[in-house]
This record gives structure tokens, C-alpha cells and sequence, in this order.
């Protein structure tokens, strides 16, 4: 069974999931879709690809952390 | 000393390493078992699945696929780091929870999981022969892909055939005697060495050939506006087609069922921390990428008889000189083939063995159902290799072929988990209509209403289906349901 923190964590979850897929197809890529300016040499649309799997691993990193600690490899 | 020569010799240190790292995984465990066999009793370190993972998302597309799209589709070829960074993402919930039921009782594959849920042996063997045929399918890529990299950087000395079975015949090789940990070991090696070779050689390119990605950008911008832009004039792929292509191979990312084999290899908090891992894998992809844009203005689209090989031609007319870098495309290349190849002709294996065959004799002892996983290996991979020699057909096409059929298990897998009034009519109903949409709009019909996806069509059929169906027919066992949805 899963545990409270794991249960907690399913809506806001869930909701970061949604908005991360929204912001990478149409409508909302739009914004994004452009080859000016350039950021570190990329066309905008393809650095705006790149900056949201940095975010996405982030907030992983931090859900990750809100449902294990700092706990290393024990299970 | 030759270029050739060079990169045969490293080509084959190369297959050497990963041959003798693959037996070698597999020493000193039980050979008989199919625990062992199939999720290698369950207990693989988390660095291996990571490298295991990703070397299944790094394929020939890398080095092939990947460019080539860049180079002939400028900025549709996002879809690929877009797909594979959301295409993960629901296993950090979903995962555990497959693991879970999977690990208590006793499951080997996705086969198993849905027949077990909808009770139905008949929908284990639909799924394992879909699975068994996309997994052959996208195989003949990767075997192609390594025929091709043998043949061009060798000048043409080691023929078609030969490279395809010299490469092939390794990873069946160590498969069939290693199972799952075989795969895994020679991934490390394998997932090492290509990252290298993508990120040295897809800037050096572009450094070399177009002076620095804003230069190379701006040139692009300039010669061709739009191209690097969805769905404005000048670009190669509509708005609509865009989306829906993210969308479908991000739901099908996890309905290939070796992920279902993985989840049951492991703990749930390792399949959190490997799911933390795809975006990165996502980011990693992004030089092959520039080896498709750096090409643009060099070559002439009309020079390559497919765009699919616009490395191999980058390499043997402007590489001359550097024959490092040529040996170390030839043996990354292959790495990025074969670390798929291994994943998928395991998977391929233990689906055949466990959702096709097994039904049919559920009273099979332990030491013949490893035999024929072991045999299925050696099936699959002369399968697959036949395919590649004789069948014809574009790399991207495949791919997104295969994805379109397995992202019709979604309804059903989803369903398990979220809806407990599923049935094993409507899963199998939906399945049918999904797969024959799917199917119909990919290869019949000429295009699809408003430029939609064809899997996304097929899904959406799908899931009507399904639905209206199990609402009509009687639903499982209530506990049964509950264990699923609850896990």
C-alpha cells in the first residue's frame, strides 16, 4: 500500500505532470515558438524544450525529497 | 594508416568489450531460472537500470534517425527531447504501483499484468504478440543501423549482410546466455561511450562546419525562415501535427512492455530515482540534433538518397583527415544500436515465452519456459534480421509505426489502475478498433482530419470503445478490481 506521503503527493503531482505537457505542445508552445533570440546559441523554441526538462528534473528532485528525506539507498 | 581500418579496428575492440561483458554478467548465477532469466531475481543496482534505461531511449535514431530528422525537418525533430522528458513522467505514480502488484504476484510482463486484471488469457496473447511484432519491428532499425555504420566507415569492405550479423550476433549472444543481466552490464559500457561520441561529435561539427551554433542558427534563420519554427510558413510540420505527435509517443514511452518487465526488476523508490533520470536523457540528445543542423547548407538535400544518413556522409567526406573521431563514431554508433537492441530482444524474448506460448500450456515446468525464452531470442533476432536485410522502409517511419500500435495498450493499462469497472471485452474491444484505426490512417488513408496524429485517432476510438463496451459487459471480481486500483 502506498504510504500518507506518497498519497499527498498524487494531486500536486498530477498537476505539475498537466501543466509540463501543456507547455510543450500548442497552444502554449507557441509562445515559445521562435528562433529569436538565441540562448546559449539554441533557437528559443528548442532552449524553451531544454529549460522545461530542467525544470522537470528538478521538481522531481523535490518531490523525490519531499517522500523519501535525505535518505540514501535504503529501502 | 586507413580510415577504414581504423574504425574497423575500433569497431571491433568495441564488440569485443561488450561481448565479454555481456558472458561475463552472467557467470555464477542460476541459468535455469526464469526469476533469474527475466528480471534477474529481482535485484539489479540502481546505476545499471539507469544506464539500462537510457540505453533503450539512445537507439540508431541517435545517430541516425535523430540527425537526419534535424536536417530535413528542422525544428519538428523537437518533438524527439520533448516526447522523451513527458513521455516519463506518469511512472513516478505509475510505476510503484505496477512494481508492486507485480513483485506480490509473481509477474514477468506486462502480458501478465493484463490478463491477470481483466482475467483473460486471450488479451495476455494479443498483447504479447503486438509487443512480440513491434518489438521485431523496431529491432530491424537498429540491425539496419548497424549494418549501415559497418558498411559506410569501412569504405564498403565489411558488406551489408556481414556487419548486420557480426554486430546482431553478439547482443543474441550474450542475451540468450546472460538474459537481463547480460543487457544490463554491456549498457554501462555502451551507454558510457555513445554519450561521449554524440556530445564530441556533435559540437565538433558544428564548430567545424558552420563556426558556432549562433552562427549556424542565424545562417538557418536566414536561408531558410521557418524552417526552425512549427507551423508557420516554411516549416515541415503543422501546429496540430506537432502536438499530437508529442502527445502520442509520450502515452506509448510507457506502454513499451520492457518497462513493465524493469519495474519488476526493482524497488519502487528506484523506479522514482530512474524516472528523475529522463529528462536528462532528454537534454543528452540535443547534439544529435546539431549533427543534423550543422549539415544544413553543407550538403545538398539532394546529395543523400535518405536523410538518415547525413552523419555517415558528414564523416566519410569531411571527416577525412581526423581518423580518431572516425573510429569513435563507428564503435558509438554501434553502442547506441546494440545497447537498444540487447533491451528489446530480452523483452521481445520473455514476451513471447510468458504471454504467447505460456497460455497455451500453463502447465510448462520452469527449465522449458527459460529454454524457449532462450530459443525466442534466437527466433526474434533471425526474425528481425531477415527483416532488415529484405524488408524496406524508412527509419522515422518505423519508429513512430511501432509507437502508433503500442500506445493502444494505454486504455487498458490506465484503466487497470483508475477505473475499476474495466472489462476484459472492452480492453480487448478498444484494443482491436484502436490498432485498426491506427493502422488505417497510417498506411491507407492520405492524411487524417485536421493533420491529427494517427495513433492519437486510434486512441480516441480506443477509449470510446472501451468504455461504452465494459460498461455493457460484466465487470471482474470487485477484490480483484480494488487490488488494482488501490495498489
Amino acid at each position: 500500500m502506498a504510504t500518507g506521503r506518497q498519497k499527498k503527493v498524487t494531486r500536486p503531482y498530477i498537476i505539475f505532470m498537466m501543466v509540463m505537457f501543456l507547455l510543450m505542445i500548442f497552444p502554449l508552445y507557441g509562445l515559445a515558438n521562435h528562433v529569436f533570440p538565441l540562448v546559449l546559441g539554441l533557437p528559443f523554441g528548442l532552449f524553451w524544450v531544454i529549460l522545461l526538462e530542467l525544470i522537470t528534473f528538478v521538481a522531481l528532485c523535490f518531490f523525490y525529497r519531499y517522500e523519501y528525506g535525505n535518505g540514501g539507498e535504503h529501502e | 594508416m586507413n580510415n577504414w581500418v581504423f574504425a574497423l579496428g575500433s569497431m571491433l575492440v568495441y564488440l569485443v568489450l561488450a561481448f565479454v561483458i555481456g558472458l561475463m554478467a552472467g557467470r555464477k548465477r542460476s541459468f535455469w531460472s526464469v526469476s533469474e532469466y527475466a528480471v534477474a531475481d529481482r535485484g539489479l543496482g540502481l546505476i545499471v537500470i539507469w544506464f539500462m534505461m537510457g540505453g533503450t531511449v539512445f537507439s540508431a535514431f541517435s545517430f541516425l534517425g535523430g540527425p537526419g530528422m534535424a536536417f530535413s525537418q528542422g525544428a519538428a525533430s523537437y518533438f524527439v527531447p520533448a516526447y522523451i522528458a513527458l513521455g516519463i513522467l506518469p511512472w513516478y505514480l505509475l510505476g510503484p504501483k505496477v512494481g508492486r502488484i507485480g513483485a506480490r504476484k509473481n509477474f514477468f510482463t506486462m502480458g501478465d499484468f493484463l490478463g491477470d486484471r481483466y482475467q483473460s488469457k486471450a488479451l495476455t496473447v494479443i498483447v504479447g504478440v503486438i509487443s512480440v511484432l513491434a518489438f521485431i519491428q523496431y529491432l530491424t532499425l537498429q540491425i539496419k543501423g548497424m549494418a549501415f555504420i559497418f558498411n559506410i566507415l569501412t569504405d564498403g569492405v565489411i558488406p551489408y549482410w556481414f556487419g548486420a550479423l557480426l554486430a546482431y550476433g553478439i547482443v543474441v549472444a550474450y542475451v540468450a546466455t546472460s538474459g537481463v543481466r547480460g543487457a544490463a552490464w554491456s549498457d554501462v559500457l555502451q551507454g558510457a561511450l555513445m554519450l561521449i561520441v554524440a556530445w564530441t561529435v556533435g559540437y565538433y561539427l558544428v564548430y567545424m562546419l558552420q563556426g558556432s551554433p549562433t552562427e549556424m542558427f542565424t545562417a538557418i534563420e536566414q536561408a531558410k525562415p521557418g524552417f526552425l519554427t512549427i507551423g508557420q510558413e516554411g516549416s515541415q510540420m503543422s501546429a496540430m501535427a506537432y502536438s499530437t505527435v508529442i502527445l502520442v509517443s509520450a502515452l506509448g514511452f510507457l506502454m513499451w512492455p520492457h518497462l513493465f518487465t524493469k519495474s519488476y526488476t526493482t524497488t519502487e523508490k528506484r523506479i522514482k530515482i530512474t524516472t528523475m533520470a529522463f529528462p536528462l536523457f532528454g537534454i543528452f540528445l540535443v547534439p544529435v540534433l546539431f549533427v543534423g543542423f550543422a549539415a544544413i547548407g553543407v550538403i545538398a538535400p539532394d546529395a543523400l538518397e535518405s536523410p538518415d544518413q547525413v552523419l555517415p556522409h558528414l564523416v566519410t567526406n569531411y571527416l577525412g583527415a581526423n581518423s580518431w573521431l572516425y573510429g569513435l563514431i563507428g564503435a558509438g554508433a554501434l553502442a547506441a544500436a546494440m545497447s537498444s537492441s540487447d533491451a528489446i530482444t530480452h523483452g521481445g524474448s520473455v514476451s513471447l515465452g510468458r504471454d504467447v506460448i505460456l497460455p497455451f500450456k500453463p502447465d510448462m515446468d520452469e527449465r522449458t519456459q527459460v529454454w524457449i525464452m532462450r530459443i525466442g531470442v534466437i527466433v526474434i533476432g533471425a526474425a528481425a534480421y531477415w527483416l532488415s536485410i529484405f524488408g524496406a522502409a524508412g527509419i522515422i517511419a518505423l519508429l513512430v509505426g511501432a509507437y502508433g500500435s503500442i500506445a493502444q495498450f494505454v486504455p487498458a493499462v490506465y484503466g487497470a489502475l483508475i477505473w475499476r469497472r474495466g472489462t476484459k471485452q472492452g480492453a480487448i474491444a478498444g484494443m482491436v478498433v484502436g490498432i485498426g484505426v491506427n493502422y488505417y490512417f497510417q498506411i491507407v488513408a492520405e492524411s487524417t482530419p485536421l493533420d491529427i496524429n494517427a495513433g492519437i485517432v486510434g486512441l480516441l476510438c480506443n477509449i470510446v470503445v472501451f468504455v461504452a463496451v465494459s460498461l455493457m459487459t460484466r465487470p471482474v471480481p470487485a477484490a480483484l478490481a480494488n487490488e488494482y486500483a488501490e495498489a
